[in-house]
């Protein structure tokens, strides 16, 4: 019986370090990838790095019941993306820091106020588009690899970017023309 | 504030602008920091499964020794009726008092007793009183009163017995109680104290 347990609990040991390897190895090959994704929802670099990690431990505590391992960079992806919508709905500090943020862009005008409105403009995009966008955005990111991380087809994902680029060009235009919007 | 853009917002443009605002990289303890909470949750997700295995396992063991002393220890029939077998106290004292013992009582015990091929219904046992006349008290009573009945069996022997035992234990009539005469007692006799005066000389 004692034989027994020891085996067991020797097994599960073998079986959580064999886990812990491989989740080494995601976590990577994927931690920049989870970071951009928070960053992109949040812009703010403390704030995607606490998603970012909290999504990486989320994805620990499942990982044992993930069966196809090499899925995990679109679980991943999602998990993020959705820990990252939550935050930035529920902080509320986020206001005073668009508030620093927008005293800091009036006291350097020029390229920041550029990428300000880009994000103002990704951020006004419904939620399927600014994720595909976002995510092509991503630099080494092919369609493909876009269609795999939101589990699309293709078809859908060029689709999906064709109308996003569309909207964000006519926004940043509007932008460029009229500053008042 | 206009700005001035040498060329149209191509595909291209806006794609090379998009990736540059996503250009941005974690800290450089970002990862281990990760490693780090990575291996707490580990060590505590490890020692939560330990607990919870041990608690299943404690709490499945409860459970069946639980189940195991409720099915021993369950008042069945067939077992009260062996408990109640083992308690003749309505049979001592009816065979105690010696009182003459109608019929009627010791059949309404027979029809009582139980059986072990009929059990009691259930109801009447919650209903009802035991009766405490076990099987072989119950056939030495009837056997006694059948004695009685042939004659065999002295009864008013049997009740004289019993007077004489009452009479023993209770407590004598007045009329017969004898007082000793009280002139063998020696009359008390009081001798007169010394003279206060000399018992105070005597003492100075």
């Amino acid at each position: 019986m004692v034989e027994y347990a020891d085996g067991l609990s020797g097994a599960l040991l073998n079986d959580d370090a064999d886990l812990a390897g491989e989740f080494e190895a995601r976590l990577a090959e994927s931690s920049t990838l989870a970071f951009r994704v928070a960053f992109s929802v949040l812009r703010h670099r403390e704030d995607a790095e606490d998603v970012a990690q909290e999504a990486f431990a989320k994805a620990y505590r499942h990982f044992h019941q993930l069966r196809d391992r090499d899925r995990f960079r679109a679980w991943l992806v999602r998990m993020t993306w959705r820990l990252a919508i939550d935050r930035q709905r529920s902080n509320r500090r986020r206001v005073a820091r668009e508030s620093a943020d927008a005293d800091r862009s009036a006291a350097q005008p020029g390229d920041h106020d550029r990428v300000s409105e880009l994000w103002h403009a990704i951020d006004a995009l419904p939620e399927k588009l600014r994720a595909v966008v976002v995510l092509a955005g991503i630099e080494g990111h092919d369609l493909n690899e876009v269609a795999r991380l939101l589990d699309l087809p293709v078809g859908t994902v060029k689709s999906r970017l064709f109308a996003a680029r569309r909207r964000l060009k006519e926004r940043l235009t509007c932008s460029t023309i009229d500053p008042i919007r | 504030m206009q700005h001035d853009r040498p060329h149209p917002l191509t595909d291209a443009a806006l794609h090379q602008e998009i990736e540059a605002a996503l250009a941005v990289y974690p800290s450089a303890e970002f990862v281990a920091r990760v490693r780090m909470r990575v291996a707490s949750q580990r060590s505590v997700g490890w020692m939560i499964w330990r607990t919870t295995a041990f608690g299943w396992t404690a709490a499945a063991a409860g459970a069946v020794v639980a189940m195991l002393a409720v099915a021993l220890l369950w008042p069945t029939d067939r077992r009260r009726a062996g408990v109640e077998r083992d308690v003749p106290l309505l049979a001592i004292r009816l065979v105690a008092s010696a009182q003459p013992v109608s019929v009627p009582l010791v059949a309404h015990a027979t029809t009582l007793e139980p059986t072990l091929d009929t059990p009691w219904p259930r109801a009447r046992a919650a209903s009802e009183p035991p009766v405490l006349i076990a099987a072989d008290e119950a056939a030495a009573l009837r056997k006694f009163l059948q004695g009685v009945r042939e004659r065999r069996v002295d009864a008013a022997l049997l009740a004289s017995l019993h007077e004489d035992d009452v009479a023993d234990v209770a407590s004598p009539r007045p009329e017969a109680i004898v007082v000793a005469p009280l002139s063998n007692v020696l009359p008390l006799v009081v001798e007169p104290l010394p003279a206060v005066a000399a018992l105070q000389g005597a003492v100075q």
